[in-house]
């Protein structure tokens, strides 16, 4: 089972793929020939999988980070009443 | 951004959670970060204050005697900058113990800002489609496009549309890539600050003091030999 950061760098790999071949198709011109077309449709469809995957990855990492968040609002809830101790 | 053709849904669920949650993390993290500026910001004058509570019998020794003045003031100085030492101590406790969460939340706000970047091109992608979809040409479009002249410019003016919205994609898919970069920076300028937290303490500010201000240790001697 890949780890929500894998997925994201799978996602990222693969958005890079999509970002080389839109820099092909967007140097033609509308209408499109077959050949551009095709290209387009193949860069649309990887788009969706590399967004599907990343945001899995994201969606699984959001999860895991509120435990974090809370500890950290702890420590600093912490932090000020020890400062706030120190100065009285 | 043309949601119908896009690939992220910005009325998911999914979506909606993980902007909540990431502006959570901004939130835990500035929080974070005002602490820390506000601890690492009292001055040994904030404490100074304080030092006559520290050995009531140094405020009341006479300070006409300039050895004694000069060993009182050096002391005092002492004093200060070793209470200055017990805000470093909460400094220095703050940063191990928030070392792990803010690891954490440091990554996957780095990792928000580059799936940002990712959809913003991802999304430059299902525009291409979308426009190539949209003017693709059947064999009544190809007849008519070749006995009138009015197919060019409206291709010319479709094309300006599509540019406009992907360099707006483009900029933007920059400006993320740029925020991952600076995420990734505080994650690491945070690492470094856990790896060299012991200069923190108050061991490591006397030998600083010792070895750099030796005059207040020779002072204090003085004052001890009294």
């Amino acid at each position: 089972m890949p780890t929500p950061q894998q997925l994201i760098y799978l996602s990222t790999e693969l958005t890079d793929s999509v970002k080389s071949i839109n820099a092909i198709v967007a140097k033609q011109e509308l209408p499109y020939d077959e050949e551009t077309r095709e290209l387009s449709t193949s860069a649309a469809r990887l788009a969706v999988l590399a967004n599907a995957i990343g945001q899995a990855g994201l969606s699984a990492l959001a999860h895991e980070i509120r435990e974090a968040m809370g500890e950290l609002n702890s420590q600093v809830k912490s932090a000020k009443e020890r400062s706030r101790k120190s100065m009285t | 951004m043309r949601h119908h053709t896009g690939p992220v849904d910005p009325e998911s669920k999914e979506f909606r959670d993980t902007q909540a949650v990431t502006q959570a993390a901004l939130e835990a993290l500035n929080g974070y970060m005002k602490v820390l500026s506000e601890l690492s910001a009292k001055d040994v004058a904030n404490v100074s204050s304080d030092v006559s509570t520290m050995d009531p019998d140094l405020s009341t020794l006479t300070v006409t005697n300039p050895k004694v003045r000069s060993g009182l003031e050096a002391s005092s100085a002492l004093a200060s900058i070793l209470l200055d030492a017990a805000v470093r101590n909460d400094l220095k406790k703050l940063i191990v113990k928030a070392a792990e969460p803010v690891g954490q939340i440091t990554t996957y706000l780095v990792d928000q800002a580059q799936i940002t970047r990712n959809v913003c091109i991802q999304t430059v992608a299902a525009n291409h489609e979308y426009w190539a979809g949209l003017t693709t040409q059947n064999p009544a479009n190809r007849e008519f496009c070749s006995q009138h002249t009015i197919c060019k410019p409206l291709y010319a003016l479709a094309k300006r549309a599509l540019v406009t919205e992907n360099n707006d994609l483009n900029a933007k898919a920059v400006a993320a890539e740029a925020a991952a970069k600076a995420f990734q920076k505080i994650h690491d300028d945070n690492a470094a600050l856990v790896n060299n937290v012991d200069h923190l303490d108050a061991k490591a500010l006397t030998e600083i003091l010792t070895n750099d201000e030796p005059y207040l240790i020779s002072a204090i001697r003085d004052l001890e030999a009294l």
